[in-house]
C-alpha cells in the first residue's frame, strides 16, 4: 500500500496530530477480519488480501450416493415426515439414519444398469401410510412408467413408487431435491399414489 | 512517551507494508442446474461458417429417467455408441447405418444443433401483413428484440416491408430447446350420412397411443405452446390431438460480433441462454376415465299392431348413439398431461 506523503512527520514537527493522522488512515484502510474465506499473504512490499466466496451450503434430502462400486446409501431425508427404511447388504431393514444421526449401513445394488433408487410407499387398504421403504429398482419395473401417478395393480394392497436417483454409468443423479409428502387415494375405484415437494 | 518524527516515520512505513497493496474477490463458483444448457462450438470446415453451434445438458431427468435426443449414430458420444450396438446385438438386429437417428441420453451426453431462427433487422415477419393504399405501405409485425440485446446494438426490423432494411451493428439468432412427453392422444371423426338412410351424423371418438414413452429433448426455430382444444375443434369433420406434452426448457441466443458483413453464425459470435427450467419433473398424464354408458331412450307403443316400433327404435337408437358419442368426447378429450417439479 502506497504511503501518502501527509501522513510522514518532518523534522521539528509536531509528532501528536501526524500520529492521529497515521491512526485514522489505519482505520480506513481496514477492510474485513480474517477467517477462512480470506487468504493473507505478506510480501516484502505489503500484504496481499483475497476474499474467496463460498456457495451456501446445501443438504440435499434423500441424497442418494455410491459407496464403492455396488453400494449405496441415502441421507437423511423425510417422506410424510417419517424416515424411510432400508434393507442393508447384510440384510437387516434399518432406518436411513438412526435417533442419533448416524447414516445407515451400506445397501446393495441390483445387477445392471440403468437402475432407480426408489421409495416404495405402501398402504393400508384404509389409504393410511403404511410403510416407506427404499429400494432398487429397473427402469421397466417402475410402476406406471411415464407418469407421476400409479395405479397399484391390487386393490388390497396399493403401492406407490417414488424415483429418488438414476445411475446408468456409475455415478447417480438425483432426482428429488426436498422432503415429500405423498397420499393414495382412489378415483372411480381405482387405488393412485401421488407425491410432491414438501 | 517521547517519539522522534524518524520513529514516527518509521511506524508510518511499517504500517504501510502491513496494509493491502492488492485486494481481489472470487465469487462462489456456480452450481450446475437440471436442464443447464452448455453450448459448444462443433468445428465442421465443409458447412458455411466452419461449423456450427450445439447445445448438451446437465442431465435433467422426468419421472426420475434421462430423456433422449435423437441424434445420428455416427455422432453418437462413445457411451451411447457402445450401447446401441450392444442393444442391437441382442436383439440381433443390425448395426445402424451413420446416418440413422438412435436414441441418446442426456446422461450419455447427448447434444443437439441449435436451429436458427432471425430476430431484429434481417427477421422474417411472423405474422400476417396490412397493406395501405393511401401511404403505399405494407405493414407486417416482427418479433419483438429483447430489450438486453437492443443495449447491445441489434435493431429491430423495419415493420415497412416496402422501405430498407433496418441497419444493424448486430445480429441475433435465437432457437428453443423443448421437451416432449408422449402420452395418449384424442381423435374424433365426424361422417355425415344420408339422410334417406335414418343418418344425419356420427362421431367417432377414439385414441391415438404413442409409439413409446420415453421423453425426448429437441431444438425448434420458435416452439409454439399448443392451445389446448376446444369442443368446437372435437367437432370439425376429422380432429386429431397431438399425443405428447411439451414445455420449454430453454430459448438459446447467438449475437453477433458487430459490423460483421455476412450474418452467418461462427465461432466468433457470443451464445447466451436464458433458461425456463431448473428443475427435475414429473409428468401426470391424465387417467382415461372408464366410459359411462347413457341409459337409453326407447319408446315402444301398440299402435299399427306394434309396426311403428322399428321406425321409432330407429330414430332413437341414432339419437341415442349421438348423444353416447357426445358424452364419450365430454369425458375423455381432456388428455393434456401435467408437468411439475420434483
Amino acid at each position: 500500500m502506497p504511503l501518502p506523503a501527509e501522513l510522514l512527520a518532518r523534522p521539528g514537527e509536531e509528532i501528536r496530530p501526524a500520529y492521529d493522522r497515521l491512526l485514522r488512515w489505519i482505520e480506513a484502510q481496514r477492510l474485513v477480519s480474517t477467517d477462512d474465506r480470506i487468504a493473507i499473504t505478506q510480501t516484502a512490499n505489503g500484504q496481499l488480501v483475497h476474499g474467496t466466496e463460498r456457495p451456501p451450503s446445501i443438504v440435499t434430502p434423500l441424497l442418494v450416493s455410491q459407496s464403492g462400486k455396488d453400494l449405496f446409501r441415502v441421507g437423511e431425508g423425510y417422506i410424510n415426515g417419517r424416515l424411510p427404511v432400508i434393507k442393508t447388504k447384510k440384510g437387516k431393514l434399518v432406518s436411513i439414519v438412526d435417533e442419533d444421526g448416524v447414516p445407515h449401513e451400506p445397501a446393495s445394488l441390483l445387477a445392471g444398469r440403468p437402475i432407480l433408487v426408489v421409495a416404495e410407499v405402501t398402504f393400508k387398504p384404509d389409504l393410511a401410510l403404511d410403510k416407506i421403504e427404499i429400494v432398487t429398482k429397473k427402469p421397466d419395473e417402475l410402476l406406471r412408467t411415464g407418469t407421476a401417478n400409479y395405479a397399484s395393480a391390487s386393490v388390497s394392497q396399493v403401492i406407490g413408487h417414488i424415483p429418488l436417483a438414476f445411475n446408468r454409468a456409475g455415478r447417480f443423479i438425483q432426482f428429488t431435491l426436498h422432503n415429500l409428502q405423498v397420499r393414495a387415494y382412489r378415483e372411480a375405484g381405482v387405488p393412485r399414489v401421488i407425491y410432491w415437494p414438501a | 512517551m517521547f517519539f522522534s518524527y524518524r520513529q514516527h516515520n518509521a511506524a508510518a512505513e511499517k504500517a504501510a507494508r502491513l496494509l493491502p497493496i492488492r485486494t481481489s474477490y472470487a465469487e462462489a463458483p456456480s452450481r450446475p442446474h437440471p436442464w443447464q444448457i452448455l453450448p459448444q462450438w462443433i468445428a465442421q470446415p465443409a458447412r458455411p461458417g466452419g461449423g456450427y453451434w450445439a447445445g448438451s445438458f446437465v442431465p435433467g431427468l422426468v419421472n426420475g429417467q434421462p430423456p433422449a435426443i435423437r441424434m445420428p449414430f455416427v455422432d453418437a458420444p462413445a457411451d451411447a455408441f457402445a450401447r446401441v450396438l450392444k442393444e442391437r446385438e441382442a436383439a440381433k438386429r443390425a448395426k445402424p447405418k451413420p446416418e440413422e437417428r438412435v436414441d441418446v441420453f442426456l446422461d450419455e451426453a447427448a447434444f443437439v444443433p441449435f436451429p436458427w431462427r432471425a430476430i431484429g433487422s434481417d427477421a422474417a415477419p411472423t405474422g400476417s401483413a396490412t397493406g395501405n393504399a393511401d401511404t403505399g405501405s405494407i405493414v407486417a409485425s416482427f418479433e419483438p428484440v429483447p430489450e438486453f440485446f437492443q443495449r447491445r446494438g441489434v435493431t429491430s426490423a423495419n415493420r415497412n416491408l416496402l422501405a430498407s432494411a433496418a441497419q444493424t451493428q448486430r445480429y441475433l439468432r435465437a432457437c428453443d430447446i423443448v421437451l416432449n412427453q408422449p402420452r395418449v392422444g384424442f381423435s374424433n371423426e365426424i361422417t355425415v350420412g344420408a339422410v334417406v338412410d335414418g343418418s344425419i351424423l356420427a362421431a367417432n371418438p377414439s385414441f391415438v397411443t404413442p409409439l413409446d414413452q420415453q421423453p425426448r429433448v429437441t431444438a425448434v426455430p420458435k416452439f409454439v405452446q399448443a392451445t389446448p382444444p376446444t369442443l368446437n375443434d372435437f367437432l370439425v369433420q376429422r380432429f386429431t390431438d397431438a399425443p405428447l406434452d411439451q414445455v420449454l426448457l430453454a430459448t438459446v441466443y447467438a449475437l453477433s460480433p458487430a459490423l460483421v458483413p455476412d450474418p452467418v453464425v461462427t465461432s466468433a459470435w457470443t451464445i447466451f441462454v436464458r433458461q425456463h427450467v431448473h428443475w427435475n419433473l414429473s409428468h401426470a398424464g391424465q387417467r382415461i376415465r372408464p366410459r359411462t354408458e347413457l341409459p337409453r331412450i326407447t319408446f315402444f307403443t301398440p299402435l299399427a299392431g306394434g309396426v311403428a316400433n322399428l321406425i321409432i327404435a330407429q330414430v332413437l337408437a341414432e339419437n341415442n348413439d349421438f348423444s353416447q358419442a357426445l358424452l364419450d368426447m365430454y369425458q375423455q378429450t381432456r388428455l393434456a398431461g401435467m408437468f411439475y417439479a420434483v
